[in-house]
Protein backbone atom coordinates (compact mmCIF):
# COMPACT_ATOMS: atom_id res chain seq x y z
CA UNK A 1 0.00 0.00 0.00
CA UNK A 2 1.51 3.26 -1.00
CA UNK A 3 -0.22 6.56 -0.16
CA UNK A 4 0.75 8.16 -2.90
CA UNK A 5 -0.71 4.98 -5.17
CA UNK A 6 -3.31 6.38 -7.12
CA UNK A 7 -5.40 3.16 -6.01
CA UNK A 8 -5.13 4.11 -2.79
CA UNK A 9 -6.74 7.56 -3.31
CA UNK A 10 -9.19 6.15 -5.19
CA UNK A 11 -10.57 3.52 -3.20
CA UNK A 12 -11.82 5.49 -0.50
CA UNK A 13 -13.11 1.98 0.70
CA UNK A 14 -10.75 -1.20 1.53
CA UNK A 15 -12.88 -4.28 2.39
CA UNK A 16 -13.46 -6.63 5.19
CA UNK A 17 -11.74 -9.73 5.03
CA UNK A 18 -13.73 -12.76 4.61
CA UNK A 19 -13.40 -15.34 7.42
CA UNK A 20 -12.04 -17.57 5.30
CA UNK A 21 -8.75 -15.47 4.78
CA UNK A 22 -9.07 -15.02 8.24
CA UNK A 23 -9.16 -19.08 9.51
CA UNK A 24 -5.98 -19.45 6.56
CA UNK A 25 -4.08 -16.86 8.50
CA UNK A 26 -4.34 -18.90 11.93
CA UNK A 27 -3.81 -22.51 10.68
CA UNK A 28 -1.17 -21.90 8.59
CA UNK A 29 2.44 -23.79 9.06
CA UNK A 30 4.18 -22.01 11.95
CA UNK A 31 7.34 -22.92 10.27
CA UNK A 32 6.96 -20.56 7.02
CA UNK A 33 10.21 -19.23 5.82
CA UNK A 34 9.56 -15.61 4.84
CA UNK A 35 12.32 -13.22 3.58
CA UNK A 36 11.74 -9.89 5.46
CA UNK A 37 12.29 -7.94 2.74
CA UNK A 38 9.58 -9.15 0.08
CA UNK A 39 6.91 -10.61 2.58
CA UNK A 40 4.58 -7.27 1.81
CA UNK A 41 6.13 -5.83 -0.53
CA UNK A 42 2.93 -6.73 -3.87
CA UNK A 43 0.32 -6.95 -0.77
CA UNK A 44 -1.06 -3.79 -1.57
CA UNK A 45 -1.47 -1.11 -4.29
CA UNK A 46 1.43 -0.43 -6.77
CA UNK A 47 3.85 -1.94 -3.62
CA UNK A 48 7.50 -1.70 -4.16
CA UNK A 49 10.31 -4.21 -5.45
CA UNK A 50 11.32 -7.29 -4.43
CA UNK A 51 15.26 -7.19 -3.28
CA UNK A 52 16.44 -8.78 -6.67
CA UNK A 53 14.55 -6.80 -8.47
CA UNK A 54 15.38 -4.03 -11.26
CA UNK A 55 11.68 -3.33 -12.33
CA UNK A 56 8.50 -4.06 -12.28
CA UNK A 57 4.96 -3.19 -13.79
CA UNK A 58 1.22 -4.47 -13.27
CA UNK A 59 -2.01 -3.61 -14.27
CA UNK A 60 -4.66 -3.80 -11.55
CA UNK A 61 -8.93 -3.61 -12.19
CA UNK A 62 -11.27 -2.83 -10.00
CA UNK A 63 -14.54 -2.91 -9.49
CA UNK A 64 -16.50 -1.25 -6.51
CA UNK A 65 -20.47 -0.53 -6.14
CA UNK A 66 -21.61 1.91 -4.07
CA UNK A 67 -24.67 0.91 -1.02
CA UNK A 68 -24.46 4.09 0.08
CA UNK A 69 -23.46 7.70 0.99
CA UNK A 70 -22.52 9.02 4.57
CA UNK A 71 -23.74 12.61 4.57
CA UNK A 72 -22.12 15.37 6.26
CA UNK A 73 -23.46 14.09 9.92
CA UNK A 74 -21.65 10.98 9.82
CA UNK A 75 -25.02 9.11 8.98
CA UNK A 76 -25.11 6.45 6.05
CA UNK A 77 -27.81 6.64 3.97
CA UNK A 78 -28.47 3.56 1.84
CA UNK A 79 -28.74 3.69 -1.51
CA UNK A 80 -32.66 4.10 -2.78
CA UNK A 81 -33.82 0.72 -4.79
CA UNK A 82 -33.66 2.90 -8.15
CA UNK A 83 -30.27 4.15 -7.70
CA UNK A 84 -26.88 2.61 -8.37
CA UNK A 85 -23.02 3.61 -8.71
CA UNK A 86 -20.44 1.53 -10.18
CA UNK A 87 -16.74 2.69 -10.32
CA UNK A 88 -14.06 0.27 -12.54
CA UNK A 89 -11.16 1.03 -12.54
CA UNK A 90 -7.91 0.18 -14.85
CA UNK A 91 -4.62 0.85 -13.69
CA UNK A 92 -1.02 0.87 -15.49
CA UNK A 93 1.82 1.07 -13.21
CA UNK A 94 5.66 0.41 -12.88
CA UNK A 95 8.11 0.75 -10.62
CA UNK A 96 12.07 1.33 -11.54
CA UNK A 97 15.15 0.91 -9.16
CA UNK A 98 17.37 3.92 -9.85
CA UNK A 99 19.57 3.15 -6.61
CA UNK A 100 19.64 0.50 -4.19
CA UNK A 101 17.80 2.17 -1.72
CA UNK A 102 15.91 4.92 -4.33
CA UNK A 103 12.51 3.39 -6.92
CA UNK A 104 10.62 5.66 -8.88
CA UNK A 105 7.16 4.99 -9.63
CA UNK A 106 4.28 6.17 -11.94
CA UNK A 107 0.65 5.08 -12.32
CA UNK A 108 -1.62 6.21 -14.91
CA UNK A 109 -5.45 5.07 -14.10
CA UNK A 110 -8.39 4.22 -16.93
CA UNK A 111 -11.95 4.96 -14.75
CA UNK A 112 -15.70 4.65 -15.74
CA UNK A 113 -18.64 5.16 -14.07
CA UNK A 114 -21.60 3.41 -14.25
CA UNK A 115 -24.83 5.11 -12.76
CA UNK A 116 -28.44 4.58 -12.73
CA UNK A 117 -30.91 6.80 -10.94
CA UNK A 118 -34.59 7.74 -11.23
CA UNK A 119 -34.72 6.05 -14.61
CA UNK A 120 -31.81 7.87 -15.78
CA UNK A 121 -28.90 6.21 -16.53
CA UNK A 122 -24.91 7.17 -17.91
CA UNK A 123 -21.94 4.91 -18.26
CA UNK A 124 -19.06 7.40 -18.99
CA UNK A 125 -14.89 7.67 -17.95
CA UNK A 126 -11.65 8.37 -18.94
CA UNK A 127 -8.20 8.87 -17.70
CA UNK A 128 -7.95 9.29 -14.10
CA UNK A 129 -5.43 10.97 -12.48
CA UNK A 130 -2.28 9.81 -13.24
CA UNK A 131 1.17 10.33 -10.68
CA UNK A 132 4.98 9.37 -9.90
CA UNK A 133 6.67 9.15 -6.72
CA UNK A 134 10.08 8.55 -5.53
CA UNK A 135 10.43 6.13 -2.89
CA UNK A 136 14.23 6.33 -0.53
CA UNK A 137 14.54 3.55 1.94
CA UNK A 138 16.45 4.91 4.97
CA UNK A 139 16.29 1.56 7.01
CA UNK A 140 15.73 -1.50 4.71
CA UNK A 141 13.33 -4.09 6.06
CA UNK A 142 15.76 -6.31 8.14
CA UNK A 143 18.56 -4.12 8.15
CA UNK A 144 18.72 -4.13 12.15
CA UNK A 145 17.71 -7.04 14.82
CA UNK A 146 14.46 -5.41 15.93
CA UNK A 147 14.66 -1.94 14.61
CA UNK A 148 11.76 -1.43 11.58
CA UNK A 149 12.49 -0.16 8.59
CA UNK A 150 11.38 3.30 7.62
CA UNK A 151 10.86 4.87 4.01
CA UNK A 152 9.27 7.79 2.42
CA UNK A 153 7.74 8.76 -0.67
CA UNK A 154 7.49 11.87 -1.96
CA UNK A 155 4.92 11.97 -5.43
CA UNK A 156 2.90 14.50 -7.28
CA UNK A 157 0.13 13.95 -9.01
CA UNK A 158 -1.12 15.69 -12.31
CA UNK A 159 -4.78 16.90 -12.76
CA UNK A 160 -5.53 14.08 -15.70
CA UNK A 161 -8.74 12.87 -14.63
CA UNK A 162 -11.96 15.11 -14.74
CA UNK A 163 -13.88 16.65 -12.32
CA UNK A 164 -17.05 17.03 -11.74
CA UNK A 165 -17.89 20.21 -13.37
CA UNK A 166 -16.04 19.00 -16.29
CA UNK A 167 -18.52 16.41 -17.34
CA UNK A 168 -21.76 16.12 -18.29
CA UNK A 169 -25.00 16.01 -16.99
CA UNK A 170 -27.31 13.74 -15.88
CA UNK A 171 -25.54 12.07 -13.53
CA UNK A 172 -22.17 13.49 -14.17
CA UNK A 173 -20.78 10.02 -14.78
CA UNK A 174 -17.51 10.78 -16.75
CA UNK A 175 -15.47 12.52 -13.08
CA UNK A 176 -12.50 10.68 -12.93
CA UNK A 177 -10.63 12.66 -10.85
CA UNK A 178 -9.75 15.43 -8.80
CA UNK A 179 -8.11 17.20 -11.80
CA UNK A 180 -5.88 18.83 -9.93
CA UNK A 181 -1.96 18.86 -9.18
CA UNK A 182 -1.18 17.67 -6.38
CA UNK A 183 1.99 16.72 -4.03
CA UNK A 184 2.40 13.90 -1.27
CA UNK A 185 4.96 12.62 1.31
CA UNK A 186 4.46 9.24 2.81
CA UNK A 187 5.78 7.74 5.84
CA UNK A 188 6.18 4.10 6.01
CA UNK A 189 7.98 1.74 9.03
CA UNK A 190 7.55 -2.26 9.19
CA UNK A 191 8.68 -4.85 10.63
CA UNK A 192 8.79 -8.69 10.02
CA UNK A 193 9.24 -11.15 12.30
CA UNK A 194 8.62 -13.82 10.17
CA UNK A 195 6.78 -15.22 8.77
CA UNK A 196 4.67 -12.42 9.55
CA UNK A 197 4.94 -8.71 9.09
CA UNK A 198 3.08 -5.51 10.29
CA UNK A 199 3.05 -1.77 8.77
CA UNK A 200 2.36 1.69 9.61
CA UNK A 201 1.88 4.00 6.67
CA UNK A 202 1.02 7.74 7.09
CA UNK A 203 1.15 10.58 4.83
CA UNK A 204 -0.50 14.02 3.54
CA UNK A 205 -1.41 15.35 0.22
CA UNK A 206 -2.09 18.70 -1.12
CA UNK A 207 -3.75 19.95 -3.72
CA UNK A 208 -3.06 23.23 -6.02
CA UNK A 209 -5.75 25.73 -6.25
CA UNK A 210 -7.74 25.48 -9.54
CA UNK A 211 -10.16 27.70 -11.64
CA UNK A 212 -13.53 25.66 -12.04
CA UNK A 213 -14.43 25.89 -15.69
CA UNK A 214 -18.47 26.53 -14.88
CA UNK A 215 -18.04 29.33 -12.31
CA UNK A 216 -14.74 31.06 -12.81
CA UNK A 217 -13.91 30.56 -9.51
CA UNK A 218 -10.55 29.00 -7.77
CA UNK A 219 -11.19 26.14 -5.76
CA UNK A 220 -8.81 23.76 -3.59
CA UNK A 221 -9.13 20.82 -2.28
CA UNK A 222 -8.28 20.56 1.43
CA UNK A 223 -5.17 18.55 2.38
CA UNK A 224 -5.74 15.19 2.81
CA UNK A 225 -3.91 13.18 5.66
CA UNK A 226 -4.39 9.18 5.72
CA UNK A 227 -2.72 6.86 7.47
CA UNK A 228 -3.28 2.73 7.91
CA UNK A 229 -2.25 -0.35 9.77
CA UNK A 230 -1.77 -3.47 7.98
CA UNK A 231 -0.50 -6.76 8.76
CA UNK A 232 -0.13 -10.27 6.89
CA UNK A 233 2.11 -13.67 7.10
CA UNK A 234 3.27 -15.69 4.38
CA UNK A 235 0.96 -18.83 4.23
CA UNK A 236 3.32 -20.80 1.63
CA UNK A 237 7.47 -19.36 1.06
CA UNK A 238 7.80 -17.14 -1.80
CA UNK A 239 4.64 -17.52 -2.81
CA UNK A 240 1.65 -16.55 -1.28
CA UNK A 241 0.86 -14.00 1.08
CA UNK A 242 -2.68 -12.80 3.06
CA UNK A 243 -2.61 -9.35 4.22
CA UNK A 244 -5.43 -7.14 6.12
CA UNK A 245 -5.26 -3.16 6.52
CA UNK A 246 -7.07 -0.78 8.09
CA UNK A 247 -6.83 2.82 6.94
CA UNK A 248 -8.23 5.99 7.59
CA UNK A 249 -8.30 9.11 5.72
CA UNK A 250 -9.51 12.38 6.57
CA UNK A 251 -9.60 15.90 4.24
CA UNK A 252 -9.73 19.45 5.37
CA UNK A 253 -12.57 21.46 3.60
CA UNK A 254 -12.43 22.31 0.21
CA UNK A 255 -11.61 26.44 -0.42
CA UNK A 256 -13.21 28.34 -2.98
CA UNK A 257 -12.09 32.17 -3.29
CA UNK A 258 -10.67 31.56 -0.53
CA UNK A 259 -13.87 30.71 1.57
CA UNK A 260 -14.64 27.47 2.99
CA UNK A 261 -17.35 25.43 1.92
CA UNK A 262 -19.43 24.28 5.47
CA UNK A 263 -19.45 20.56 5.78
CA UNK A 264 -17.26 19.74 2.63
CA UNK A 265 -14.46 17.62 5.09
CA UNK A 266 -14.40 14.45 4.98
CA UNK A 267 -13.21 11.34 6.88
CA UNK A 268 -13.41 7.60 6.27
CA UNK A 269 -11.82 4.27 7.37
CA UNK A 270 -11.78 1.33 5.51
CA UNK A 271 -10.72 -2.26 5.92
CA UNK A 272 -9.19 -4.32 3.26
CA UNK A 273 -7.86 -7.94 2.50
CA UNK A 274 -5.42 -9.07 -0.31
CA UNK A 275 -4.04 -12.15 -1.35
CA UNK A 276 -0.68 -11.84 -3.05
CA UNK A 277 0.42 -15.18 -5.05
CA UNK A 278 4.08 -15.69 -7.09
CA UNK A 279 3.28 -18.06 -8.92
CA UNK A 280 6.43 -17.72 -10.84
CA UNK A 281 9.43 -15.60 -9.77
CA UNK A 282 8.67 -12.96 -12.20
CA UNK A 283 4.52 -13.40 -12.25
CA UNK A 284 2.39 -12.46 -9.28
CA UNK A 285 -1.84 -12.35 -9.38
CA UNK A 286 -3.17 -10.51 -6.44
CA UNK A 287 -6.79 -9.83 -5.18
CA UNK A 288 -8.02 -7.84 -2.43
CA UNK A 289 -11.27 -6.82 -1.26
CA UNK A 290 -12.46 -3.55 0.56
CA UNK A 291 -14.91 -2.05 3.02
CA UNK A 292 -16.32 1.16 3.94
CA UNK A 293 -19.59 0.35 5.05
CA UNK A 294 -19.55 0.83 9.14
CA UNK A 295 -21.98 1.66 11.88
CA UNK A 296 -23.14 5.26 11.61
CA UNK A 297 -20.97 7.89 12.84
CA UNK A 298 -17.61 6.35 11.01
CA UNK A 299 -17.35 8.01 7.92
CA UNK A 300 -18.68 11.60 6.17
CA UNK A 301 -18.87 13.34 3.19
CA UNK A 302 -18.13 9.40 1.48
CA UNK A 303 -19.23 6.90 -0.36
CA UNK A 304 -19.95 3.83 1.40
CA UNK A 305 -18.37 1.40 -1.09
CA UNK A 306 -17.65 -2.63 -1.35
CA UNK A 307 -14.94 -3.77 -3.82
CA UNK A 308 -12.62 -5.66 -4.89
CA UNK A 309 -9.72 -5.49 -6.97
CA UNK A 310 -7.78 -8.17 -9.00
CA UNK A 311 -4.00 -7.25 -10.83
CA UNK A 312 -1.44 -9.17 -12.21
CA UNK A 313 2.64 -7.98 -11.63
CA UNK A 314 5.47 -8.96 -13.49
CA UNK A 315 9.11 -8.33 -12.41
CA UNK A 316 12.43 -7.51 -14.10
CA UNK A 317 15.56 -8.73 -12.48
CA UNK B 1 21.48 -6.16 -17.34
CA UNK B 2 23.04 -3.42 -19.72
CA UNK B 3 23.58 -1.86 -16.60
CA UNK B 4 24.93 -4.41 -14.60
CA UNK B 5 27.53 -5.35 -17.39
CA UNK B 6 28.84 -1.72 -17.76
CA UNK B 7 29.44 -2.02 -13.80
CA UNK B 8 30.92 -5.01 -14.20
CA UNK B 9 33.42 -3.26 -17.15
CA UNK B 10 33.89 -0.14 -14.68
CA UNK B 11 34.46 -2.94 -12.07
CA UNK B 12 36.52 -5.02 -13.38
CA UNK B 13 40.35 -5.59 -12.00
CA UNK B 14 42.65 -8.29 -12.91
CA UNK B 15 42.51 -10.12 -9.23
CA UNK B 16 44.74 -8.00 -7.89
CA UNK B 17 42.98 -7.62 -4.56
CA UNK B 18 45.16 -7.39 -1.59
CA UNK B 19 42.71 -6.83 1.16
CA UNK B 20 43.36 -8.99 4.08
CA UNK B 21 40.15 -10.96 5.34
CA UNK B 22 41.77 -12.88 8.84
CA UNK B 23 40.82 -9.91 11.34
CA UNK B 24 38.59 -7.44 12.16
CA UNK B 25 39.48 -3.85 11.78
CA UNK B 26 40.17 -4.13 15.47
CA UNK B 27 42.84 -6.81 14.49
CA UNK B 28 41.00 -9.54 16.52
CA UNK B 29 41.09 -12.78 14.62
CA UNK B 30 37.66 -13.31 12.48
CA UNK B 31 35.75 -16.73 13.70
CA UNK B 32 32.98 -18.82 12.84
CA UNK B 33 31.16 -21.68 14.53
CA UNK B 34 31.36 -24.98 12.98
CA UNK B 35 28.44 -26.87 12.43
CA UNK B 36 29.39 -29.41 15.00
CA UNK B 37 29.43 -25.78 17.46
CA UNK B 38 33.73 -26.02 17.39
CA UNK B 39 34.85 -22.51 16.96
CA UNK B 40 37.15 -22.02 14.15
CA UNK B 41 39.26 -19.07 12.69
CA UNK B 42 38.78 -17.79 8.99
CA UNK B 43 42.62 -18.35 8.64
CA UNK B 44 42.11 -21.99 10.00
CA UNK B 45 39.29 -22.62 7.52
CA UNK B 46 41.21 -21.44 4.43
CA UNK B 47 44.72 -22.76 5.38
CA UNK B 48 45.83 -25.69 3.06
CA UNK B 49 43.26 -24.46 0.25
CA UNK B 50 44.50 -22.34 -2.69
CA UNK B 51 40.71 -20.74 -2.39
CA UNK B 52 37.84 -21.02 -0.14
CA UNK B 53 34.35 -19.84 -1.12
CA UNK B 54 32.58 -18.13 1.56
CA UNK B 55 28.89 -18.37 0.49
CA UNK B 56 26.41 -15.89 2.66
CA UNK B 57 23.86 -17.56 3.45
CA UNK B 58 19.91 -17.58 4.70
CA UNK B 59 17.48 -20.08 5.55
CA UNK B 60 14.95 -17.38 4.80
CA UNK B 61 16.40 -15.83 1.86
CA UNK B 62 14.45 -16.85 -1.43
CA UNK B 63 17.30 -16.03 -3.48
CA UNK B 64 19.55 -18.64 -1.30
CA UNK B 65 17.00 -21.15 -2.29
CA UNK B 66 17.15 -20.61 -5.64
CA UNK B 67 20.89 -20.77 -6.22
CA UNK B 68 21.60 -23.87 -3.64
CA UNK B 69 21.20 -26.50 -6.39
CA UNK B 70 24.48 -24.30 -8.10
CA UNK B 71 26.16 -24.05 -4.97
CA UNK B 72 26.76 -27.61 -4.03
CA UNK B 73 27.38 -27.99 -7.07
CA UNK B 74 30.91 -26.39 -6.21
CA UNK B 75 31.80 -28.92 -4.20
CA UNK B 76 31.99 -31.58 -7.35
CA UNK B 77 33.18 -28.82 -9.63
CA UNK B 78 36.35 -28.27 -7.76
CA UNK B 79 38.59 -30.13 -5.74
CA UNK B 80 38.49 -30.12 -2.23
CA UNK B 81 41.93 -30.63 -1.72
CA UNK B 82 42.28 -27.03 -3.59
CA UNK B 83 38.72 -25.18 -3.02
CA UNK B 84 37.15 -24.77 0.24
CA UNK B 85 33.33 -23.95 0.31
CA UNK B 86 31.42 -22.83 2.94
CA UNK B 87 28.09 -21.31 3.99
CA UNK B 88 28.28 -18.43 6.05
CA UNK B 89 25.16 -17.43 8.13
CA UNK B 90 25.45 -13.79 9.69
CA UNK B 91 22.01 -12.69 10.22
CA UNK B 92 21.52 -11.24 13.50
CA UNK B 93 18.12 -12.68 13.34
CA UNK B 94 19.00 -15.97 12.36
CA UNK B 95 20.17 -18.80 15.23
CA UNK B 96 23.01 -21.29 13.78
CA UNK B 97 20.46 -24.25 15.08
CA UNK B 98 17.74 -21.97 13.07
CA UNK B 99 20.10 -22.03 9.66
CA UNK B 100 21.10 -25.60 10.33
CA UNK B 101 17.50 -27.11 10.61
CA UNK B 102 16.87 -25.68 7.26
CA UNK B 103 19.81 -26.46 5.66
CA UNK B 104 19.26 -30.13 6.81
CA UNK B 105 15.78 -30.05 5.69
CA UNK B 106 17.26 -28.36 1.92
CA UNK B 107 19.32 -31.19 2.00
CA UNK B 108 22.21 -28.29 1.71
CA UNK B 109 25.69 -30.22 0.81
CA UNK B 110 27.40 -27.45 2.22
CA UNK B 111 28.43 -26.99 5.42
CA UNK B 112 27.11 -23.94 7.35
CA UNK B 113 29.31 -21.84 10.02
CA UNK B 114 28.15 -19.38 12.08
CA UNK B 115 29.20 -15.50 12.39
CA UNK B 116 28.01 -14.27 15.44
CA UNK B 117 27.71 -11.00 15.41
CA UNK B 118 28.10 -10.93 11.55
CA UNK B 119 31.82 -9.72 11.99
CA UNK B 120 32.62 -11.44 8.95
CA UNK B 121 30.26 -10.32 6.73
CA UNK B 122 31.36 -7.36 7.79
CA UNK B 123 34.93 -7.22 7.33
CA UNK B 124 34.37 -8.97 3.80
CA UNK B 125 32.08 -6.60 2.85
CA UNK B 126 29.43 -9.04 2.31
CA UNK B 127 25.68 -6.92 2.96
CA UNK B 128 22.99 -8.97 1.43
CA UNK B 129 22.19 -13.19 0.66
CA UNK B 130 23.95 -15.13 -1.46
CA UNK B 131 27.32 -12.68 -1.87
CA UNK B 132 29.69 -14.91 -2.82
CA UNK B 133 33.47 -14.05 -1.46
CA UNK B 134 36.33 -15.64 -2.36
CA UNK B 135 39.91 -16.13 -0.19
CA UNK B 136 42.89 -16.70 -1.52
CA UNK B 137 45.96 -19.13 0.19
CA UNK B 138 47.05 -15.89 2.16
CA UNK B 139 43.75 -14.41 2.65
CA UNK B 140 43.41 -12.01 0.63
CA UNK B 141 39.54 -10.91 -0.58
CA UNK B 142 40.20 -12.11 -4.79
CA UNK B 143 36.48 -11.92 -5.24
CA UNK B 144 33.07 -10.75 -4.16
CA UNK B 145 29.85 -10.49 -6.10
CA UNK B 146 26.95 -13.49 -7.37
CA UNK B 147 27.56 -17.09 -8.39
CA UNK B 148 26.64 -15.72 -11.76
CA UNK B 149 24.59 -13.06 -13.79
CA UNK B 150 21.35 -14.97 -13.10
CA UNK B 151 19.30 -13.74 -10.53
CA UNK B 152 16.67 -16.94 -11.49
CA UNK B 153 18.95 -20.05 -12.12
CA UNK B 154 18.35 -20.89 -15.79
CA UNK B 155 17.92 -18.17 -17.78
CA UNK B 156 19.74 -17.52 -21.02
CA UNK B 157 23.12 -15.72 -21.38
CA UNK B 158 24.90 -16.95 -18.47
CA UNK B 159 27.98 -15.82 -17.08
CA UNK B 160 29.83 -17.93 -14.77
CA UNK B 161 31.20 -15.16 -12.43
CA UNK B 162 32.31 -17.23 -9.82
CA UNK B 163 33.82 -20.18 -12.09
CA UNK B 164 35.60 -17.59 -14.02
CA UNK B 165 37.59 -15.95 -10.59
CA UNK B 166 37.61 -19.57 -9.59
CA UNK B 167 39.50 -21.06 -12.59
CA UNK B 168 41.43 -17.48 -12.98
CA UNK B 169 43.00 -17.72 -9.36
CA UNK B 170 43.72 -21.35 -9.81
CA UNK B 171 45.21 -20.71 -13.07
CA UNK B 172 46.86 -17.87 -11.88
CA UNK B 173 45.27 -16.03 -14.89
CA UNK B 174 43.21 -12.59 -14.92
CA UNK B 175 40.05 -12.34 -13.51
CA UNK B 176 37.07 -9.94 -12.80
CA UNK B 177 37.29 -9.40 -8.55
CA UNK B 178 33.92 -7.91 -8.62
CA UNK B 179 30.19 -8.42 -9.53
CA UNK B 180 26.87 -7.20 -8.79
CA UNK B 181 24.88 -8.46 -5.97
CA UNK B 182 21.18 -8.07 -5.57
CA UNK B 183 19.52 -10.39 -2.77
CA UNK B 184 18.36 -10.23 0.84
CA UNK B 185 19.64 -7.99 3.08
CA UNK B 186 21.96 -9.59 6.03
CA UNK B 187 20.19 -8.60 9.00
CA UNK B 188 23.03 -6.47 11.71
CA UNK B 189 22.48 -6.31 15.37
CA UNK B 190 22.72 -2.29 16.38
CA UNK B 191 24.76 -3.82 19.52
CA UNK B 192 27.08 -5.79 17.31
CA UNK B 193 30.80 -4.34 18.13
CA UNK B 194 32.40 -3.00 14.85
CA UNK B 195 29.04 -2.58 13.46
CA UNK B 196 30.22 0.90 11.67
CA UNK B 197 33.47 -1.14 10.81
CA UNK B 198 35.17 -0.82 7.06
CA UNK B 199 34.46 -2.56 4.25
CA UNK B 200 37.40 -3.71 2.61
CA UNK B 201 37.19 -3.81 -1.18
CA UNK B 202 39.23 -5.62 -3.50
Amino acid sequence: MSFVDGAFVDARARSLLPCALLAALATAPGRASAAACCVSATSFGVGRLLAWEDAAVGVQLGHARSLGQWDSTGSLRWNASDFSDGLTTAQVWGILRVHDRVQAQGWVPFVVNDRRSAGQSQLAGGLGDAGAAARVEVLKIGEYQGIPSFAFTIGALAPTGKRVEQTSPPLFAGATGRGAWGGSLALESEYAFLPWFVRLDGGVTGYLPFRRSDTGQHQRYGPVVQAGLSSGRELLPDVLVAAVALTGEWESSIVVDGDAVPRSHSRSYALAGSLAWRFDPRWTITASVHNTVWPSGANVNRDARLGFTIGVRRGHF
Amino acid sequence: MATSRLGILVLAVAGCATARSGSTPTGAPLSLAAPDGTSSTLDHLRAGHDATVLVFWSGACPCVRRYQDRVDALLDAYPSARVRVIGVSSNAGETHADALRVARERQVRIPIFRDEGGAVARALGAQSTPTIVVLDASGAIRYRGWLDNERLPGESGREAWLDRALLGLLDGKAFQSRSPTWGCTITRSLFESGSCGSHPNP
